[in-house]
C-alpha cells in the first residue's frame, strides 16, 4: 500500500517524494463525476492545485475536520494528508488495481509500481548461478538484486549481452558503442554486468503507466535527472551494503564491475593473459594506446602488431621486415626481408590470433594489471 | 622605456598617478558590474587547443582549451574572446584527467558529422587512456550570414562510449550554451550533421540519436531531429517537418517480418552494414507497419548513394531503396 513518510498539505512538511506520491494518487483517483481530483501533472511541488484536490477528496468523503477545528479521531486536519491517516488511506483504497502498488524513492519525483517478488527471486537466482560470472562477483550482484527489492521493491536484472561476452561478441559490437576490442572489455572475463530495472513501470505526469527497459530509456527521454535518480538509488544500495561493485565514472550507469579501474590497464591486463596462455610474449605498446607488441614466440624484441580488433580479425600489422629482424636475432644469422614469404606472414597472423583465441578460451585466468 | 618617466616622478607625482589609477579602476569596475556577464578580464587559460571566428563582422573568437586542473579533473572550456579580452567562459560537462592532450583525427565514434560520412578532417584531441579517455572536437556552424556558433563534440569512456554535443553562441558579447545533445544509458550512439548553407547562408543542425538494442527480438531505435537558429529569440529550435528544406535520405536494404529475421540478415554481412539500423515504423515511418527494416540515414543523398555502392559491392544480394524523409 502506498504511504507517505510525513505530512502533505497546507502547513505540512511537503517533502518532494511525499507530495509527488499524494499528487500521483490524486491524479488517478476520480470523484463522483468521474474526474480526477488533480488535473495537470504531478511534479512533487506543493501548491494551490494540490491543496484544492486534497480538500475536495476530504470533503467528498468527510475525512477531515472543518477548517481551523481540531480533527476528531479518525480524521485528518483540514487540507492535510498525514502518514497512515484517513486521507491517504482513502486514496490508496480508491486506486485502480493497475496503480495499487505505487511507490516512490525518498527525495525523488517519479512514482513507480512495485515489481513482483517472484521476479526478484528469479533474477537473483539467475545471477547467483550464472556460469560465466566470476564467483565472488556474481554473489555480490545477486545480493544487490536481493537488497534492491527489499529496499525499493525494484527488480534488477542483467541486460541482454550484459554479462560475459566472448571475444567474437566483443568484436561484433558497433564501434560507436565501445572502443574496447576483443579481450579489452571486463565483460570478456566475467567481471562486469550491465544491470538495470527492466520492465520498471513508472507513472508519467498524467498518471499513465509507462513500462521501461533495462536502461530507463523512456524515463531518460522525459528527464535524464529523473532516470539518474533510479541509478543513484541502486548505487546507494550497493554502496550501503559494501558490495564492492564499481562503476565506470558516469559514462554508463548500468555497468557495474568487480574492481575499480582507476589503476587498471585493460591492455596491459590482456597482454599479461595472452603471454600466460599463448605461445608468444605480449606487451601493450606504451606509445600507442591499445596497440599490442609480440615477440612472435622468438624470445627477442617485441613488435607492434596492431590493435586487438586487427589481431582478432586476422589482420595483425606484421611485416616481412619485422619477421626478418626477429628471425635474424633468434637464429644469429642474417635473414633478409626477401627471405620471408607471404605464407609466413599469413601463418604468423594466424599464430597471433591463436593466442587471442587461447585467451578467450581461458578467460578465467585473466587478472587486472595496473 | 615607457616605465622610465614614472620612475622619475616625485613622491607627490606617484600619489597623483596612483589616485588616478584608483579612480579609473573603480570606473572600470562599475562599468563591468553594469554590464553583468560582459565582464572583461584577461585571465590566462590553460592549454589552448584551437580558436574559431565567432562572427564575420567582428574580432570575436571562440577558444577551445584545456583549463587548469583542480585535483584530478581538468575542465575543458570554451571561451569567448576579443583579442586578449575574455567575455565568457563555459565548461563542458565532462572533465579530463590530468594528461597531455593528444591531437587526433575525428572518427565516427566521436559523433561529429554525417552518420555515413564522419568529419574525418576535423581536428580532435584525446586526453587520457581507456576508461579515463575524454575526447573533444569543435567546428563552426553558420547561424546567420554574420554569426557563427561553435559546435563542440565530446566523447568519453572506453568500455561504454558516450557522446555529448554542445552549441555555443556569442550573443552580443555574452557566451551562451544554446543547445546540448545527450545520450541515454546502454548501447547508445549519436552524431550531429550540418546541412549545406541555406539561401540566407545559415546551416541547420541534424541530431541523430540511436539505441542499438542488444538482443535479437527487439528493434533498435533512432531519432532524427533538425534544429535551426531563431535569431529573434536567440535560441535553437526544432524545425517542424513541414518547413524542412533539407530532407534526410534513408537507405533501406531489406524489410523483414520480425526483428529476429532482420538481425539474422544483418549478421550475414555485418561488415557491410556497420552503419545500418534495425528499425520499425516507430523510428522510420516508411517501414510498413508490423515489419522491420535494415536502414541507414544521411543528411546528404550523395553519402547515401556512396554507401549503397559500397553495400552492393560487399553484399550484392541486398536490394536498396531510397527515401527522402522529413522527420
Amino acid at each position: 500500500m502506498p504511504d507517505i513518510k510525513d505530512t502533505v498539505g497546507e502547513g505540512g512538511k511537503n517533502a518532494v517524494h511525499d507530495v509527488a506520491l499524494v499528487q500521483a494518487m490524486l491524479r488517478v483517483v476520480k470523484n463522483a463525476k468521474g474526474a480526477a481530483y488533480l488535473g495537470g501533472v504531478y511534479d512533487g511541488a506543493y501548491g494551490p492545485q494540490t491543496k484544492a484536490a486534497i480538500i475536495a477528496l476530504q470533503t467528498d468523503h468527510k475525512l477531515a475536520a472543518a477548517p481551523g477545528k481540531a480533527p476528531a479521531p479518525g480524521q485528518d486536519k483540514h487540507a492535510i494528508a498525514s502518514p497512515g491517516g484517513p486521507t491517504v488511506n482513502k486514496l490508496t483504497a480508491s486506486l485502480p488495481a493497475t496503480h495499487a502498488k505505487m511507490r516512490i524513492i525518498e527525495n525523488t519525483k517519479t512514482v513507480y509500481l512495485e515489481g513482483e517478488a517472484a521476479d526478484a527471486t528469479a533474477s537473483q537466482g539467475k545471477v547467483a548461478a550464472h556460469p560465466e560470472l566470476e564467483v565472488s562477483f556474481r554473489a555480490n550482484v545477486a545480493r544487490l538484486v536481493e537488497l534492491m527489492y527489499a529496499t525499493h521493491k525494484i527488480v534488477l536484472s542483467v541486460a541482454p549481452s550484459g554479462a560475459r561476452r566472448t571475444f567474437q561478441q566483443q568484436a561484433d559490437l558497433s564501434p560507436g558503442v565501445t572502443k574496447a576490442g576483443p579481450g579489452e572489455s571486463n565483460h570478456n572475463f566475467g567481471r562486469a554486468v550491465d544491470i538495470g530495472p527492466n520492465n520498471l513501470k513508472w507513472l508519467q505526469g498524467d498518471g499513465a503507466i509507462v513500462k521501461d527497459d533495462w536502461w530507463m530509456n523512456k524515463l531518460s527521454k522525459v528527464s535524464s535527472a529523473k532516470a539518474t535518480a533510479f541509478w543513484l538509488a541502486r548505487d546507494a544500495v550497493a554502496d550501503g551494503a559494501s558490495l564492492n561493485l564499481f562503476r565506470i565514472g558516469a559514462w554508463d550507469r548500468p555497468h557495474l564491475q568487480s574492481f575499480s579501474d582507476a589503476n587498471v590497464s585493460m591492455s596491459r591486463s590482456l597482454a599479461a593473459l595472452l603471454t600466460a596462455v599463448g605461445k608468444t610474449k605480449w606487451v601493450s605498446a606504451p606509445a600507442s594506446p591499445n596497440h599490442y607488441k609480440s615477440d612472435f614466440g622468438l624470445g627477442g624484441t617485441t613488435y607492434d602488431v596492431g590493435t586487438a580488433k586487427q589481431i582478432w580479425a586476422g589482420n595483425a600489422t606484421v611485416t616481412k621486415a619485422m619477421l626478418a629482424d626477429a628471425q635474424s636475432a633468434k637464429f644469429k644469422k642474417v635473414v633478409k626481408e626477401a627471405d620471408i614469404k607471404d605464407a609466413d606472414i599469413a601463418t604468423l597472423k594466424q599464430q597471433l590470433k591463436a593466442d587471442f583465441e587461447a585467451a578467450d578460451a581461458k578467460w578465467t585466468k585473466w587478472n587486472p594489471v595496473a | 622605456m615607457p616605465s622610465e618617466p614614472i620612475r622619475s616622478r616625485t613622491f607627490s607625482g606617484h600619489l597623483l598617478f596612483l589616485s588616478a589609477l584608483v579612480v579609473v579602476g573603480m570606473m572600470c569596475l562599475a562599468a563591468a558590474r553594469s554590464a553583468g556577464q560582459n565582464r572583461k578580464t584577461t585571465s590566462p587559460s590553460g592549454t589552448v587547443l584551437a580558436r574559431f571566428p565567432a562572427s564575420s563582422t567582428s574580432q570575436l573568437t571562440y577558444e577551445l582549451s584545456l583549463g587548469k586542473c583542480l585535483k584530478a579533473a581538468c575542465p575543458i572550456q570554451v571561451r569567448l574572446l576579443e583579442g586578449k579580452l575574455v567575455y565568457g567562459v563555459a565548461t563542458l560537462d565532462w572533465r579530463a584527467t590530468p594528461a597531455q592532450p593528444v591531437r587526433a583525427q575525428a572518427d565516427a565514434s566521436l559523433g561529429a558529422g554525417d552518420p555515413l560520412h564522419a568529419e574525418s578532417g576535423l581536428a580532435a584531441w584525446e586526453v587520457g587512456n581507456e576508461t579515463r579517455n575524454v575526447s573533444v572536437a569543435a567546428q563552426t556552424i553558420s547561424l546567420t550570414p554574420q554569426l557563427k556558433g561553435l559546435l563542440v563534440h565530446q566523447r568519453a569512456g572506453f568500455e561504454h562510449l558516450k557522446r555529448r554535443h554542445y552549441l555555443f553562441v556569442a550573443i552580443g558579447r555574452k557566451l551562451a550554451r544554446v543547445w546540448t545533445g545527450e545520450e541515454g544509458e546502454g548501447p547508445t550512439w549519436s552524431t550531429v550533421a550540418l546541412t549545406e548553407p541555406q539561401g540566407d547562408g545559415a546551416q541547420q543542425l541534424i541530431f541523430f540519436s540511436g539505441f542499438r538494442y542488444p538482443s535479437d527480438d527487439e528493434p533498435d531505435s533512432l531519432e532524427v531531429t533538425t534544429f535551426r537558429w531563431n535569431q529573434n529569440k536567440k535560441v535553437m529550435e526544432a524545425e517542424p517537418a513541414a518547413e524542412r528544406k533539407s530532407p534526410v535520405t534513408a537507405l533501406v536494404v531489406g524489410v523483414y517480418d520480425t526483428a529476429a529475421k532482420a538481425r539474422e540478415a544483418y549478421r550475414q554481412r555485418p561488415e557491410c552494414l556497420k552503419d545500418f539500423w534495425v528499425l520499425t515504423a516507430d523510428s522510420f515511418p516508411q517501414i510498413p507497419a508490423g515489419k522491420v527494416g535494415i536502414v541507414a540515414f544521411s543528411a546528404r543523398e550523395a553519402f547515401a548513394r556512396q554507401t549503397d555502392k559500397a553495400v552492393q559491392a560487399c553484399a550484392p544480394a541486398l536490394k536498396s531503396q531510397f527515401y527522402q524523409w522529413r522527420p
